[in-house]
């Protein structure tokens, strides 16, 4: 029953600042048990220093940490329930294969003939046998990445820490450890708390993604929810790409509104466009949307848009192909400049350069950001 | 040529290596030689060197028992041996939490530490050796103190445990240099991972710090061994007849007693006996691996 519960992890506003420089400001966070949890933001966020204060290598200056109810502030790295997978692997050179996926198990006083049993399951958990006599030297990136997987899994902790584990193995065999990770999560079954700059990989290996900047927290949700509702710029900038359009509300009905759009130059008929304001009330202020490349529609001038949709006249400037998709950029009326993505299928129209286009979107796409 | 040589000959570095190896032959390799040829000579009444050729000078070293003084030169020999290694492990003892401080200290600090470690060598070693003898020898700074406290005589001077004070100082710095670099170059987080994997600081410390700081520990103990085994002014002025060590005797068979022939010898058995004892420790620690 108790297992059930092993590995949730709670922050709750915690900081950590060297000098003057804040790099873990007021972060609080819940992480349930057995759940793929990706830290996400950019170089110098406050990744590692929050995985380091969870690992024990880091006290916090104010905050709590807990792990499964208890608080964990005052213990040394080496009596918490938590192993790391460190950027760099951080594998002992001077020990073969074996024994430094047996260290973990030595230092916790397991019998010697049960060491070897767990440390033959774990290499071949992560496809080593064979090489287990091999010095970390002479193993590829990927093998030495595996060893390190090997070596924090074997006393099976409640919760691994992965500093960006795949950073430094290139785009193929990223791919490769990625599915492995993700598959070696679902079947250990502990919390796997994931640190990336990498918005793809975190994308396609959480369950859930907490996204960070300058220290704070941006915000929390599965991959959909943070794509499809980003909370703020930096977000929806930060994940995916975004068309971030301004207005003023004019008109107000219910949940949809009208904005006029605030453009380059003016226009002898303002662009306008419906929005869906949830909650909202806002008073005439300068409200940003994003607005998804994939989710605007280009057609021929002369037909007509399907309904309920938004609308502008639009001149084609730039179309990029990318294999599977069109990237075109369009100038509409006003002068905005959006990017557009349009799926390389038959059924879309293609467009040359200075192509004149009816460019169409749907008001529930107009996503307002706080700002 | 072989295709070796034909191939190093391409290598237009290896002019680089030209004047190290003209410096090497002309002052090293050739006196060496010529020391290596008077050890088989004897000598004149005179103190010149009559061009014998014979074994007798080390005969004579390795005969135990000689009666003459100093009385036996077996004796000299393995205790030479022994407070070098003594010193060495002495040195291992206080250089290696010297060194680990060092190299965990802030920036600022290091320097600091560093410069205090090299500062001895600004003054002449005699210099530093006679200055050990005011606080070692009869009415001595510790002397007087242990005599003012009431705790009796207290002279060391004369005794192998003065020369093996003298020698730990002297040589301390060559063990904790090496030992410096190796241990702040080394990668931090191998330590945290230890950590990490459930390792108390003391057991992280004999499975990862110490192995990995192999290679400073081995460059210490040889640079300390080899000048310790064969030091003659610490034993000469710290030390009395009970503690003469074989590096006093070359240079009084050369200066007090002028037999050129023995020691060369004794400088030769010096020698062969550190290269061999320095070869067998690689071995044992398997420095090949670095
Ligand atoms: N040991 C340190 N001393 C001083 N500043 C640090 C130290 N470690 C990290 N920082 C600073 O803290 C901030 C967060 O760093 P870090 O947690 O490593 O970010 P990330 O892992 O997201 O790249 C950065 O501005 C970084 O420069
Ligand atoms: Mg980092």
């Amino acid at each position: 029953m108790a297992e059930r519960f092993r590995g949730d992890i709670e922050l709750e506003g915690v900081r950590k600042a060297y000098g003057n420089v804040v790099a873990v400001d007021d972060v609080s966070l819940h992480i349930e048990a057995g759940t793929f949890f990706s830290l996400l933001g950019p170089s110098g966020c406050g990744k590692t220093t929050t995985l380091r204060l969870l690992g024990g290598f880091l006290y916090p200056d104010a905050g709590e940490i807990r792990i499964d109810g208890r608080s964990v502030v005052h213990l040394p790295p080496h009596r918490r329930d938590v192993n790391t997978v460190f950027q760099q692997y951080a594998l002992f050179p001077h020990m073969t294969v074996a024994e430094n996926v047996a260290f973990g198990l030595e230092m916790r006083g397991v019998p010697k003939p049960e060491i070897r049993k767990r440390v033959a399951e774990a290499l071949e958990m992560v496809g080593l046998e064979g090489l287990e006599e091999r010095k970390p030297a002479e193993l590829s990136g990927g093998q030495q990445q595996r060893v390190a997987l090997a070596r924090a899994l074997v006393s099976r902790p409640s919760i691994l820490l992965l500093d960006e584990p795949l950073a430094s193995l290139d785009l193929k065999l990223r791919k490769r450890m990625q599915e492995e990770l993700k598959a070696l999560q679902a079947e250990v079954g502990i919390t796997f708390l994931y640190v990336t700059h990498d918005q793809e990989e975190a994308m396609s290996l959480s369950d859930r993604i907490a996204v960070m900047k300058d220290g704070k927290i941006q915000q929390v949700g599965t991959p959909e929810e943070i794509y499809e509702r980003p909370r703020n710029r930096f977000v929806a900038d930060f994940i995916g790409t975004s068309n971030f359009v301004q207005g003023r509300l004019v008109h107000r009905n219910g949940r949809q509104g009208v904005v006029e759009l605030v453009g380059n130059y003016d226009t002898p008929r303002p662009l306008r466009s419906w929005v869906e304001l949830e909650g909202v009330s806002p008073n005439g202020n300068l409200l940003t949307f994003s607005l998804r490349p994939e989710r605007i529609v280009l057609l021929p001038p002369d037909t007509a848009p399907p309904k309920g949709m938004n609308r502008a006249h639009g001149r084609i400037r730039s179309r990029t192909f990318l294999g599977t998709d069109f990237q075109y950029t369009v100038r509409l009326e006003n002068g905005l400049e959006w990017v557009v993505l349009q799926p390389n299928v038959g059924t879309f129209p293609r467009f040359e350069r200075d192509a004149a286009v009816l460019v169409a979107w749907s008001p529930q796409d107009m996503r307002l950001l706080e700002e | 040529m072989s295709p070796r040589l034909r191939r190093a000959a391409r290598n237009p570095y290896l002019i680089l290596l030209v004047p190290a190896l003209v410096w090497l032959v002309v002052f090293f390799l050739i006196p060496l030689g010529m020391v290596f040829l008077y050890s088989f000579q004897t000598r004149n009444p005179d103190g010149t060197i009559a061009w014998t050729f014979q074994l007798g000078n080390y005969l004579r070293l390795l005969r135990p028992l000689q009666d003459e003084f100093p009385p036996n030169y077996v004796v000299i020999i393995l205790r030479s041996l022994w407070m070098a290694a003594l010193t060495t492990f002495l040195c291992l003892l206080i250089g290696y939490p010297f060194a680990y401080g060092l190299a965990r200290s802030s920036l600022r600090w290091r320097n600091t530490l560093v410069l205090l470690v090299v500062i001895p060598f600004w003054t002449n070693f005699l210099i530093r050796t006679y200055a050990w003898r005011f606080l070692l020898w009869r009415r001595g700074l510790f002397d007087t103190l242990a005599q003012g406290l009431g705790l009796g005589e207290f002279v060391l001077h004369g005794t192998p445990t003065a020369v093996v004070i003298g020698l730990v100082y002297g040589y301390l710095p060559f063990m904790i240099l090496p030992l410096y670099i190796t241990l702040e170059r080394m990668d931090r987080s191998l330590i945290e991972a230890a950590y990490d994997l459930g390792a108390s600081p003391w057991r992280a410390f004999w499975r990862v710090t110490v192995p990995l700081s192999r290679p400073g520990i081995i460059a210490g103990s040889v640079l300390v061994f080899i000048p310790s085994a064969s030091a003659f002014v610490t034993p000469k002025l710290l030390g009395g007849a009970k503690s003469m060590m074989l590096g006093e005797l070359v240079e009084m068979q050369f200066k007090a007693v002028r037999d050129w022939p023995f020691g060369s010898a004794a400088g030769f058995v010096l020698m062969a006996l550190v290269l061999l004892l320095v070869a067998l420790y690689f071995r044992a620690v398997g420095a090949e691996e670095f």
